[in-house]
């Protein structure tokens, strides 16, 4: 009875030595843990040094994840998106195996880039109706908005001299014309109203005999109206002019059908679409005809309008980004209309914000919100656990307000103060909720902080205060 | 030969088991897209359609199983968003915010 005691407290003792190693080692980091077993008799075993590495427990994995978990919400869908895990399964063959260049007319290698890369210019027509001799692959929409107004603008010279244009579009196209204008066109640059929405019988009164083209994009990237594309294109296809649209933000997320709303040239961009940056397309309607001038003269590739090789991963990523588009379009267009307004009536509740942009005619996944008598810079900067942005990534690099935001009206203050959530497909509603929450906490904080917050709880109105001059 | 309701069954739970290796964007989206895909074929009686629909679930299956291997190889980091469950998620990550 003793032996047996004194053996079983033997066993414990060891076992207790054993495990008190155990847990230093791994508390240490110590992958190789270095200890002899014991055997149910108390004898030692041979000294087996164990090279197993002894992997951190469940819970010390959870508990380092948690710690680790800052990175923040991705809320910019319209700077741009993630490449969806389908596309790059779809794009990965041709990154490694497959890689031809497309435009290799005597041996299979060329063959079978140029297969995937027609099969690519169906899938994206196919989702504006278009015919896929119609599609142009370029390095993304700026390079189609450039090359579509320019190049229509300068095949027409002699006999048409004058552009339509909005003040909401996108730099590159009011770049475009403003240098077309240093070259001998007019322009005229449509106001809007302050829903975002242009006038349409403003368009009509500015087409003159001698316009080449019109120019108005799709769904805004800054504050997400839409515009009324079928009007236009009815008033442009009647007063026989080129109806253009950028489509980089609309493209497979609204009912976009070339032929139903005459839509003559349109650009669109791939990284948009859940696809990979610096590929996009230009659509060019061919019957009846619209002929441009090209910017890139080279091989003769793509029609002759755009010469240059193809990426054939980059446009293959395309084309399955919009397969995927048109396919589920429906389904995400719920999902992100769900979201928006769960995110819009929650931001909306707190006092002194206010939507910019038409409340109907809008892409639900672009909600821009003015937040009054709070700087939309310490806005941001507070604001870091959410990846967001005022006004448009192009823009973002310069400290003056968004021009967009200026040509619906707001002042500069107000144009300062906006943010802009992006979603899309892959947002869910948790992070949703986490960042109401924490627009809300940190409008209170900033709030707080703000004197001309102070004066207007009291009542003051504003525009009454005389500030003195130092 | 018509594909039985027990395979599809446990093509769902395959495919729900790979899926939760994702990091949180893809992981979340693709639980509830196969939820939903598997919710909208599960009255299909059409035995063309409902071998289109197997044959798209086993391709997906596959994809899925290769994007998360290359997944976990690039991605780093976890999101403000992923600690415990949705509500707590939230007080806590603002707590840990401040």
């Amino acid at each position: 009875m003793q032996v047996t005691t004194l053996r079983a407290n033997l066993r414990n003792l060891m076992q207790r030595f054993v495990r008190s190693r155990l847990a230093i080692s791994t508390q240490n980091g110590i992958r190789k843990a270095r200890f002899v077993t014991v055997s149910a008799d108390g004898a030692m075993a041979p000294a087996a040094a164990i090279e197993k590495p002894v992997s951190p427990s469940k819970e010390e994995t959870a508990a380092k994840a948690v710690a680790s978990s800052t990175r923040p919400i991705y809320m910019d869908f319209q700077a741009t998106t993630p490449v969806d895990f389908r596309v790059l399964d779809k794009m990965m063959p041709y990154l490694t195996g497959v890689f031809g260049n497309p435009h290799s007319r005597t041996h299979a290698y060329g063959w079978e880039s140029e297969k995937a890369v027609e099969r690519a210019r169906a899938q994206v027509a196919s989702v504006i109706n278009a015919d896929p001799k119609e599609i142009i692959f370029t390095s993304g929409a700026t390079e189609s908005n450039n090359m579509l107004i320019k190049g229509i603008a300068r095949f027409y010279r002699s006999k048409k001299k004058h552009i339509i244009t909005v003040t909401t579009e996108h730099k590159c196209v009011l770049d475009s014309a403003r240098v077309l204008q240093e070259q001998g066109f007019d322009v005229t640059y449509l106001p809007v109203k302050q829903n975002g929405l242009i006038d349409l019988n403003e368009l009509e009164q500015a087409i003159r005999p001698d316009t080449a083209l019109v120019s108005v994009m799709a769904v805004n990237n800054e504050i997400g109206v839409i515009q009324p594309l079928e009007q236009i294109g009815k008033l442009c296809r009647r007063k026989k002019v080129f109806f253009h649209s950028d489509c980089a933000q609309a493209f497979g997320k609204i009912d976009l059908d070339v032929n139903k709303m005459n839509i003559d040239c349109m650009s669109i961009s791939a990284h948009k679409i859940y696809a990979p940056k610096g590929i996009g397309a230009a659509y060019i309607r061919r019957r009846p005809r619209v002929r441009i001038e090209p910017l890139i003269n080279g091989g003769g590739q793509e029609r002759g309008l755009r010469s240059g090789t193809l990426s054939p991963p980059l446009v293959v990523a395309f084309g399955e980004a919009a397969r995927i588009c048109k396919e589920e379009m429906a389904y995400d267009h719920a999902h992100i209309s769900r979201l928006s307004k769960r995110l819009r009536d929650g931001l909306l509740s707190i006092p002194y914000t206010y939507l910019n942009g038409d409340a109907d005619a809008r892409f639900p996944g672009c909600v821009n919100i003015s937040f009054a008598y709070v700087e939309g810079e310490s806005l941001l900067m507070a604001l870091n656990d959410v990846a967001l942005s005022s006004g448009s990534a192009c823009t973002s690099a310069s400290l003056e307000p968004s021009y967009v935001l200026r040509s619906i009206g707001q002042s500069d203050e107000n144009a300062h103060s906006s943010i802009r959530f992006g979603i899309g497909r892959f947002t869910t509603e948790a992070e949703i909720d986490y960042t109401v929450n924490l627009v809300k906490q940190k409008i209170d904080f900033l709030r707080e902080l703000s004197p001309l917050w102070d004066l207007v709880q009291e009542g003051v109105d504003l525009s009454t205060i005389e500030w003195s001059a130092h | 030969m018509v594909v039985e309701k027990k395979v599809f069954v446990h093509l769902y739970r395959n495919l729900i088991r790979t899926s939760k290796q994702f990091p949180y964007s893809f992981r979340e989206f693709s639980l509830r897209r196969i939820r939903d895909a598997f919710r909208e074929g599960r009255n299909e009686t059409d035995p063309v359609k409902v071998q289109k629909n197997f044959e798209k679930a086993q391709e997906t299956l596959q994809l899925i199983q290769r994007q998360t291997i290359i997944n976990k190889m690039y991605t780093k980091g976890n999101l403000v968003v992923e600690n415990k469950g949705p509500k707590e998620n939230v007080d806590s990550a603002l707590k840990k915010a401040h």
